[in-house]
């Protein structure tokens, strides 16, 4: 059982992919959450496709599915963007300080601690990244 | 998003905030929140506890105004995030430069202008 959702690259359509994510989760009973931890990971990871993706003013579509596979809820995100992994950029270091915080690049660390599993390939001229986390202890 | 302020007692600026801190959230109250606490030196505690939901970008938000703050003499501290929240404060491992209280007069204390 898996629910499917297609955007543009489009920053409009955040907050209804949003609310696509949450209620997808719900529907398939996850816990709450997990539910929070999907939306949390779509959220972080459309942005940076809708911001890395795609040269300026290039219509693009990116295509969400939610399902459940062997005791696991699963989140698959593709989009047709420039080829580009996300999870090769690396976990910036602790922040020691104010000053020494960088103020962007929270959002790949986000997706790596709110999912159990991250993984990305290109198929098919397409960015696919899968995020994975097991239904039960969460 | 919204915002209020209050100022409690000893100038410190409590500031409400209220709704989803995604993009869109941030981007509506950017430009009142850093204002408001980058023009003067001061303490500021940020109540949470109506946020519902916090993103990478509500972060920077944050941490942009905390730097702010701090660069003036002033501090920024945050105030009962729901646990969904705090979890992705922690997860940030921006804890230890953006702190969290759950007690008002300890979120006071860490803050007083001296």
């Amino acid at each position: 059982m898996s629910q499917h959702l297609r955007i543009e690259n489009d920053f409009d359509a955040l907050r209804g992919m949003s609310s696509w994510v949450t209620t997808s989760c719900k529907a398939l009973g996850l816990p709450a959450t997990l539910c929070f931890h999907f939306e949390l990971a779509a959220n972080e990871a459309v942005t940076n496709a809708i911001s890395y993706g795609y040269p300026t003013g290039a219509r693009g579509e990116i295509e969400l599915r939610i399902g459940l596979d062997d005791g696991h809820a699963v989140l698959e995100i593709e989009d047709d963007g420039v080829p580009f992994n996300p999870l090769e950029w690396a976990d910036p270091p602790r922040a020691q300080s104010l000053e020494e915080s960088r103020i962007g690049g929270l959002g790949v660390p986000l997706i790596r601690r709110s999912m159990a599993r991250c993984d990305y390939r290109r198929r098919d001229g397409r960015n696919v990244l899968t995020l994975k986390s097991p239904i039960a202890g969460n | 998003m919204e915002l209020e302020t209050e100022m409690l007692d000893d100038g410190i600026t409590m500031i409400r905030l209220r709704g989803r801190m995604d993009m869109r959230g941030a981007q509506e109250i950017d430009l009142k929140f850093t204002a408001l606490t980058t023009t003067k030196q001061g303490g500021y505690i940020v109540d949470m506890s109506q946020v519902d939901f916090l993103a990478s970008i509500g972060i920077r938000t944050l941490l942009v105004s905390a730097k702010g703050a701090k660069a003036r003499g002033g501090r920024l501290v945050l105030f009962k995030p729901t646990d969904l929240v705090a979890n992705v404060i922690d997860m940030s491992g921006i804890i230890d430069i953006l702190p969290v209280f759950h007690e008002l007069d300890a979120a006071r204390s860490a803050v007083a202008v001296s």
